[in-house]
């Protein structure tokens, strides 16, 4: 992990992710994820269960041009698309930091509404 | 690999199977290609109408309405061998078998270092039974001869030099049945990175008796059970040519054989120049039109130099016809209605669909009515799409995790059923061929919401809006040009029709010429060219020069060997998708959609009709593709790549997510915020325009739009729906529509 990413770690960036998952994030969350999906990747995939959800969290593979079976984590399915991008975060958050993101944090000033 | 490692976690479909056809009318007799996975299975089959894709608990409850046919009930399945991997297959001949002393030389670049298998260059050799004789690339790369009777360990004289991947290499070799006298020459061709290989030379002999040439075939050979080719090269062979005599001066007389790989590059059949007609024939469709060793940059075009594009590229994950046997038929019954279908195929607590697409009967189309373009070259480019189960940033360009489908996972437990043009092969090269002759896992009514299952989505609100509709697909208008569409009035197109020919293209416009009215339901269209080959069971495409795209093509090899035209964005080749529907391909995005506001020209008279009864300012905040009308793929007007001038905008999304990025061919200069938040490229545009042939266009601009006609918690009353059935039934409606004023 490098220095920079662990300071783009911050409370309310987290918050704003809960809040909102997918769509439009400040610049500062949209650099924090792009920071994680770069340099932590992890390769997560989600493999449905049925259309539209439960989830299974999986990680792919290398394994060729003609893909690996990709191996299902040990995680209970995931309910929707949101709950299931919060699981990886929480995960990146937790193998960068050692601790649980705050899920709760006030916005800074700049992003309130 | 087959089975199912993940258990009851995520049931896979034991028996899978493909539809012989893709586009029947009634009457039509249609074959069913089906094979159990892993062992011999039972499984219902049943032929459905798909009326309407699962799209989750938001959506629509999925529909099929069962088709009383023959089929009902339970059948045996069989396991069948799938051929996959091309190779080159000489004309079983006895001059070849009686040769009794022999030289070969040929051209080899390798695609692949050492493999830790054997791939076959030149010979006859039987896989299973391990007997014949053959020069080969050993496991580490190295060119040697191996022959075997079947009995005792195959016995092997070996060059002590690897070649190296992506290097040409002439390699002599030379071999006397009587007495076992061989020789290996191998001799590095210079090109532009400076190297030290080196040329290298062996003379031994083989020991015990050598096999005659029998079954002879280059780059892999065909198990005798069927099944992916075995010892598959994957690399380019060039000018391979067989000589009487194994002596040294041999070279210098005239050849037993010449193969000519610069000859009839678009055929699968390759000649022999030499006395005895020995000609060969291409098995899963190598791709050719390929740079060989003479290639040196100052030809860009194969027809105008073919011996600068004399060489073949051979994969293993080439196929062009899974060759399963037909298991099922059934006959079309004469009153079936025009839809989409499929043999459902039911075992295990899976159902796997085997789809096709009927026309009306001929002649019994509905004149001045309502057509739906299927959009099978653009399923065929995507069909058994394996990327995204490659590790690598698929999520920075989505902007969330990526999804897969369980029927997704057969694809890594079955490589032999090929993969789709957004793939590459294990040497780096892009696949450029996909054919509908063989199983495609993505091509299901369970699909996640792309596509096909959002096509569905649009033929159910077609039904629940009660206007009546025929299907025809992209293969009858590649087949039929303008015929195709002449009994339509109104032609709606998919949500992605994203693949066309040069050939389609033209029907469509001149269908548009006579007055042909034409509803563009989607996002990113019109944009990649395809050549439909085998009575367009398959189509090629190359990624040539730009675009928005999964690999890149070769320089050099931009033209596409079935036809010779320059494959690529359409746009390059003089069809930007601008100059048809009023707009093109300018971002993408994959997180969440965005809504679209409505702009001061939907008040104008000419296209009053499209907003009528719709009195909200922005329209579709809501969908099941990302929660908006405007998402996943969207476009937009350009009156530098052919916007008509009198184009009126009626609604222009906004509020994209940082994931939208401008697509890379709108930029020139890379500049960070190019992206949903700051550029305000990123949009989609609702457009109108009349056509001087007498009719209009109507685009939506967006992938999402499809997903939109339905409202979760409402249904299809709501104004996407509403202002989609609008354009419809006016589209429908004779009168004809005036030209705009003067001045625009």
């Amino acid at each position: 992990m490098t220095d920079s990413l662990r300071d783009l770690l911050r409370p309310e960036l987290a918050a704003e992710f809960r809040r909102k998952p997918l769509g439009r994030h400040s610049p500062a969350l949209q650099g924090l994820l792009v920071a994680l999906r770069r340099q932590a990747s992890g390769d997560y995939l989600l493999v449905a269960q049925r259309p539209g959800g439960p989830w299974l969290l999986a990680r792919r593979k290398p394994g060729g041009p003609m893909a690996a079976p990709p191996e299902i984590l040990d995680s209970p399915p995931l309910p929707s698309l949101e709950a299931a991008e919060w699981e990886v975060f929480r995960r990146r958050w937790r193998d960068l930091t050692g601790a649980e993101p705050p899920e709760d944090a006030p916005p800074p000033a700049e992003n309130r509404a | 690999m087959s089975g199912n490692p993940y258990g009851d976690r995520l049931p896979l479909p034991p028996v899978v199977g493909y539809a012989g056809d893709w586009s029947l009318r009634p009457g039509d007799e249609l074959a069913f290609h089906l094979s159990a996975r892993e062992a011999p299975c039972d499984c219902a089959a049943s032929i459905v109408r798909l009326r309407v894709a699962d799209t989750g608990p938001d959506g629509p409850p999925y529909l099929e309405e069962h088709i009383p046919s023959p089929l009902d009930g339970t059948h045996r399945v069989a396991v069948q061998a799938t051929a996959a991997g091309s190779f080159l297959r000489i004309e079983p001949s006895e001059p070849l078998a009686a040769l009794q002393a022999f030289a070969l030389e040929l051209f080899v670049r390798p695609g692949l270092g050492p493999t830790g298998r054997p791939q076959l260059l030149f010979g006859g050799w039987a896989a299973e039974a391990g007997r014949g004789l053959a020069l080969i690339l050993d496991e580490a790369g190295r060119p040697a001869w191996i022959a075997s009777d079947g009995k005792g360990a195959p016995r092997r004289f070996t060059l002590e030099s690897p070649l190296r991947a992506g290097c040409w290499y002439g390699l002599r070799a030379r071999l006397d049945r009587k007495g076992g006298a061989v020789a290996l020459e191998l001799l590095p061709l210079p090109d532009r990175r400076p190297d030290f290989r080196r040329p290298a030379a062996a003379e031994g002999r083989l020991d015990g008796p050598l096999p005659a040439l029998e079954r002879v075939t280059l780059a892999g050979t065909p198990p005798e059970s069927g099944g992916p080719t075995a010892w598959q090269f994957q690399g380019r062979l060039e000018a391979p040519r067989l000589w009487e005599g194994a002596e040294a001066a041999v070279f210098d007389s005239q050849p037993f054989a010449a193969w000519d790989f610069a000859e009839g590059i678009s055929a699968e059949s390759v000649p022999d120049l030499g006395p005895h007609g020995l000609h060969g024939h291409c098995v899963n469709r190598p791709k050719r039109a390929v740079r060989g060793r003479r290639w040196d940059g100052s030809e860009q075009d194969w027809r105008d130099a073919p011996a600068h594009y004399a060489a073949i590229h051979f994969h293993a994950e080439d196929i062009a016809d899974a060759g399963w046997a037909p298991t099922l038929r059934w006959r079309l019954p004469e009153e079936l209605r025009s839809g989409v279908y499929a043999l459902k195929l039911e075992a295990a607590g899976t159902a796997y669909h085997a789809v096709f697409f009927v026309r009306p009967a001929a002649g019994r189309e509905r004149r001045g009515g309502l057509a739906f373009l299927a959009s099978t070259a653009t399923y065929l480019a995507y069909a058994n799409y394996r990327r995204r189960l490659l590790p690598g940033g698929a999520e920075l360009f989505i902007g969330a995790l990526p999804t897969v489908d369980p029927v997704d996972l057969l694809l890594p437990l079955h490589p032999e059923w090929g993969a789709s043009t957004y793939d590459s092969h294990a040497d780096g090269g892009g696949v450029s061929f996909s054919t509908r002759k063989r199983p495609i896992v993505n091509l299901q009514p369970t699909d996640r919401l792309w596509n096909f299952t959002l096509d569905l989505l649009i033929l159910d609100w077609l039904e629940a809006e009660g206007l009546d509709y025929d299907i025809v697909t992209d293969e009858d208008l590649a087949r039929e040009g303008p015929a195709a569409l002449a009994p339509y009035r109104c032609l709606l197109t998919g949500s992605h029709p994203e693949y066309w020919s040069t050939t389609m293209l033209d029907g469509l416009e001149s269908w548009l010429g006579e007055g042909g009215r034409l509803i563009y339901l989607g996002g990113n269209g019109f944009y990649w060219r395809v050549s439909h080959l085998d009575d367009c069971a398959a189509i090629e495409m190359r990624r040539a020069e730009d675009g928005t795209r999964a690999w890149a093509e070769e320089p050099g090899e931009y033209r596409h060997q079935s036809d010779g035209v320059l494959g690529g964005l359409l746009q390059r080749c003089g069809r930007p998708p601008n100059a048809l529907v009023g707009i093109g391909f300018v971002a993408q995005g994959f997180d969440a959609s965005a809504p679209y506001r409505r702009l001061p020209a939907a008040d104008d008279p000419r296209c009053a009709f499209a907003f009528e009864g719709i009195g909200e300012a922005v329209i579709g905040d809501f969908g099941l593709a990302g929660g908006g009308a405007a998402g996943l793929e969207l476009d937009a007007t350009d009156p530098a790549r052919g916007t008509p001038a009198h184009a009126l905008v009626l609604a222009r999304s906004e509020g994209h997510s940082n994931a939208y990025q401008v697509v890379n061919e709108e930029t020139l200069v890379a500049a960070p915020g190019a992206d949903g938040f700051y550029d305000a490229r990123v949009r989609a545009e609702l457009t109108f325009f009349e056509h001087p042939g007498g009719g209009a266009v109507f685009s939506t601009g967006s992938i999402g739009w499809a997903g939109s006609l339905w409202r979760p918690g409402v249904g299809y009353g709501n104004p996407v729906a509403r202002l989609t059935g609008n354009v419809v039934r006016r589209f429908l409606d004779p009168t004809p529509f005036p030209p705009p004023p003067e001045g625009r």
